[in-house]
């Protein structure tokens, strides 16, 4: 469930905190319903039809009490947590993906700037043996596991690509991270910018992309658009760093627990990686937790129209726990407040410009008459006439906003960037 | 102000002593007469000297370009009096898909019958109307005057359970609006411009300053921007495109007219003085947007003071004018070209929207998801309240039906909302 993702980076804090308070100033009613759920613990122990393994007890019911709170507090697996771990904070490996195809490892692709990518591998190739051992005979898991090790540790692997004999490649394991930010520019000056997750690597990835956005155009750009459609949420403090590239000053957002210990503001520092230029950011209901949090500070900080439509409303906070030798609990600490004061949770970010994805269905104008169709109209004193059999001849833009698929949200985005800056030379 | 801002202006032929360069055409026209003689004494049958003369003056004109053209004497008297069409005075609009009333014009059956702006129109002689047959709904509301039409009207102020009113209304001669206004959510100002032929002079130009003081009356003087509606604007007089032209502007040139003929250019100036005070304008226009029209869009889109958005516009950017012939009706003849503040001709061409946008209709596609927190069970309530009140994000008005109009109105708001960012100045 991707999309109940809020990480603050506050788990790491809170979790010390956490472990002061651990055990501390137990009333007597609680030890009494602790000691209730030791005996039925022990009761299912020792007269449950089967025998029964105590850690899976254990979970079952850390996970039927986190659950009981609210849909975003649940308990996660060792496994559950690693694979969380490894989404946001990138893991040490390769950097590519790969699937089980006749008993062997096969690319489906590698990652940008990854070791994997510069050692050349190719989609398609297959990966016969690892460290010199057989991959035949592997599950896709265990042969996962042996790629992955610690950063800095080397692998060889051999590949087999196409009707070649297989070669040795010797590759020194990274941390993978996936790319959770994507941009190009569009109409030549605006710079698009996509960011589908909140992870480590999202602010650089930011950064990244404004720095080449800018090269691509050639210092002209007119504005971004920040797409965070289907953006399910990440991490706390990434929300925070992408808010205060846009930003100069101000508060981004602040998050309150029932403690005052568990309160903080976070506000932007001097500095708009964006110099001013006007940005329009992208929602929708896909958009939550992180993406609401960067779409409410732009919103009220007046840096950003917020476009599209009513994002999904999670205005909580979760701090995660690693539980030793068990997963994690994940559960929720704070609610979070916009710059205004407001609160989202189940209301969301409602838009400044509500734009609903859409087609529009062109009502076919009668194009063929026009002076330029006339039986003797008087040419274009100028010097260019249009044809007069091919209409659109001067009017280029009709017929590609015709056959390519259009996001209809993101065309009245750049639409939006255009006219303002015909607006703005007006005056 | 002198002749060259008149479009159909009747000059009356004047029998001006040609000089001798002309001589040669005389002796041109003495072939003319010979055939028509000749015509007269030798056809098989019995000819009409009128409809020969007729015939040989239309086909000549018409050898020139589309726009000049001959009126005999007996087509002229029709023009006249062709107006006998009655109406009943609404100015209606199918954005959303149903025939909803934006204006009411003063005076008219329709006002005495007290509709109002915002009233819907269900059906119309038992005709019920559906998003397939609005087109048609004009025609059926329009007929002989002294006739009678019935209405079926959903009021805006009636309550919802309240079935709609049957209204009948006797049709009669509607004075010509030359253009209507409203105001579009917050405070956007809108004004339509059908046509630059009003009964007077300056007609159309007063009317537009009355559109633009009603607009600043229902804002409070608070209006964010204003879209001019040129769209199936086939033109007019140009001196009407020039005043206008000229209200919205502080300075620059409007428009040039040039007569090859004369070797003449005559340029119009613009005046200090924005009605507006420079906020924004939109103009939206479509292939039915012409000649006195593209003068006014093309004065504004180089100017820069307005942004124009739609389709490629109609491309006449030449002036006629219409000579009457002593009794033999007139002649109407294409005499000047116009050309835009920058030297352009949009003869043929058309002028290009700075964002082009095709009519069309609105089809949201559904949403591939339909969680949200508040759909989830056991969430958590909003720690202040779960129904805050948004309701300011609501009243921008947005048509289903009129991409064009929708599309301007959300420049509009985010013109609002990004007022304050930087633009590139590199």
């Amino acid at each position: 469930m991707r999309f109940i993702r809020l990480l603050g980076l506050s788990a790491l804090l809170s979790f010390s905190i956490a472990v002061n308070g651990w055990g501390q100033t137990k009333p007597a009613d609680t030890y009494k319903q602790l000691e209730l759920f030791s005996q039925v613990f022990e009761k299912i122990r020792a007269q449950y039809v089967e025998q029964v393994n105590d850690q899976e007890l254990i979970e079952s019911a850390l996970r039927g009490m986190l659950s009981s709170l609210d849909p975003h507090s649940s308990y996660l697996t060792e496994k559950e947590f690693k694979a969380m771990n490894d989404e946001v904070r990138g893991f040490a490996g390769l950097g590519m993906q790969v699937t089980l195809e006749d008993g062997l490892v096969k690319v489906i692709s590698p990652i940008d700037d990854t070791p994997a990518f510069r050692a050349g591998i190719q989609p398609g190739d297959f990966i016969v043996t690892i460290d010199g051992e057989q991959v035949f005979g592997l599950t896709l898991e265990q042969a996962v596991g042996k790629l992955r090790g610690p950063v800095g540790t080397k692998v060889k692997i051999s590949v087999k690509r196409g009707q070649q004999q297989p070669f040795d490649l010797e590759l020194t394991r990274e941390t993978i991270i996936q790319k959770t930010v994507r941009y190009r520019l569009e109409s030549g000056n605006i710079g698009y910018i996509r960011i589908s997750e909140f992870t480590e690597n999202t602010f650089s990835g930011l950064t990244d992309a404004i720095k080449k956005l800018k090269e691509e155009s050639k210092n002209q750009l007119i504005g971004y658009v920040l797409d965070l459609r289907n953006n399910p949420g990440g991490l706390l403090n990434q929300a925070v760093l992408v808010s205060d590239a846009f930003l100069d000053k101000g508060e981004i957002v602040s998050i309150k627990g029932r403690d005052n210990r568990d309160n903080s503001r976070f506000n932007a520092k001097a500095g708009d990686l964006s110099e001013g230029l006007p940005i329009v950011v992208l929602i929708n209901q896909g958009s939550a937790s992180a993406s609401e949090i960067v779409a409410g500070a732009l919103q009220d900080q007046q840096r950003a129209v917020v476009m599209g439509v009513k994002s999904f409303g999670k205005g909580s906070v979760q701090t995660i726990l690693p539980i030793a030798g068990y997963g994690a609990i994940r559960f929720t600490t704070q609610f979070y407040y916009t710059p205004s004061g407001r609160s989202i949770q189940k209301i969301g970010i409602v838009p400044d410009i509500v734009v609903e994805q859409a087609k529009i269905e062109v009502i076919s104008a009668d194009k063929s008459y026009s002076e330029s169709n006339l039986r003797g109209s008087l040419n274009n004193p100028n010097g260019q006439n249009s044809d007069p059999t091919n209409n659109n001849q001067n009017n280029t833009q009709d017929t590609t906003s015709q056959q390519t698929p259009v996001d209809y949200q993101l065309q009245r985005a750049t639409d939006l960037l255009k006219g303002l800056v015909l607006f703005k030379k007006a005056k | 102000m002198n002749k060259f801002f008149i479009l159909f202006f009747i000059v009356c032929w004047q029998q001006t002593s040609l000089a001798q360069e002309r001589q040669e055409t005389y002796q041109k026209l003495a072939a003319f007469n010979q055939a028509f003689d000749l015509i007269l004494q030798h056809y098989a049958e019995p000819v009409n000297p009128q409809q020969l003369i007729d015939a040989a003056i239309r086909e000549m004109v018409s050898a020139l370009d589309a726009h000049s053209s001959y009126f005999s004497a007996s087509e002229n008297l029709e023009q006249a009096d062709k107006n006998d069409v009655g109406g009943i005075g609404i100015i209606t609009t199918k954005e959303n898909d149903v025939l909803e009333i934006v204006d009411v014009i003063e005076g008219t059956p329709a006002f005495q019958a007290n509709l109002k702006v915002g009233d819907q129109i269900l059906a119309v002689n038992d005709h019920q109307l559906n998003e397939f047959n609005l087109d048609t709904a004009g025609r059926y509301i329009r007929g002989p005057i002294g006739t009678r039409v019935v209405l079926v009207v959903k009021r805006l102020d009636q309550l919802p359970f309240h079935p709609p009113s049957r209204i009948t209304i006797v049709r009669q001669k509607i004075p010509l609006k030359t253009s209507y206004s409203r105001i579009l959510g917050d405070n956007i100002g809108y004004i339509a411009i059908t046509t630059f032929t009003g009964s007077t002079s300056k007609a159309v130009y007063q009317e537009f300053q009355k559109q633009i003081a009603k607009i600043n009356q229902l804002s409070g003087s608070r209006m964010q921007g204003l879209i001019l509606d040129l769209r199936n604007n086939l033109g007019g007089w140009i001196e009407e495109a020039i005043y206008i032209a000229d209200a919205v502007l502080e300075q620059g040139e409007i428009v040039s007219i040039e007569s090859p003929n004369k070797n003449h250019i005559e340029r119009y100036q613009a005046k200090p003085g924005d009605v507006l005070h420079g906020v924004p304008i939109i103009i939206l226009v479509n292939h039915s947007t012409a000649s006195s029209a593209e003068i006014l869009t093309a004065a504004l889109q180089e100017n820069k003071r307005a942004i124009v958005l739609g389709t490629r516009t109609y491309g006449k950017a030449t002036v006629w004018r219409e000579f009457g012939l002593n009794s033999y009706g007139a002649i109407r003849l294409t005499t000047e070209f116009a050309y835009g503040p920058s030297g352009r001709s949009w003869q043929r061409n058309g002028i290009i929207p700075d964002i082009t946008i095709e009519q069309g209709i609105l089809r949201i596609t559904p949403s591939t998801r339909e969680d949200t927190e508040e759909t989830y069970k056991n969430n958590l309530d909003n720690p202040f309240s779960n129904d805050q009140d948004y309701s300011h994000h609501q009243l921008l008005y947005l048509p289903k039906a009129d991409m064009q109009l929708r599309e301007a109105i959300l420049l509009m708001r985010g013109f609002y909302y990004l007022r304050d960012s930087t633009i590139n100045k590199k």
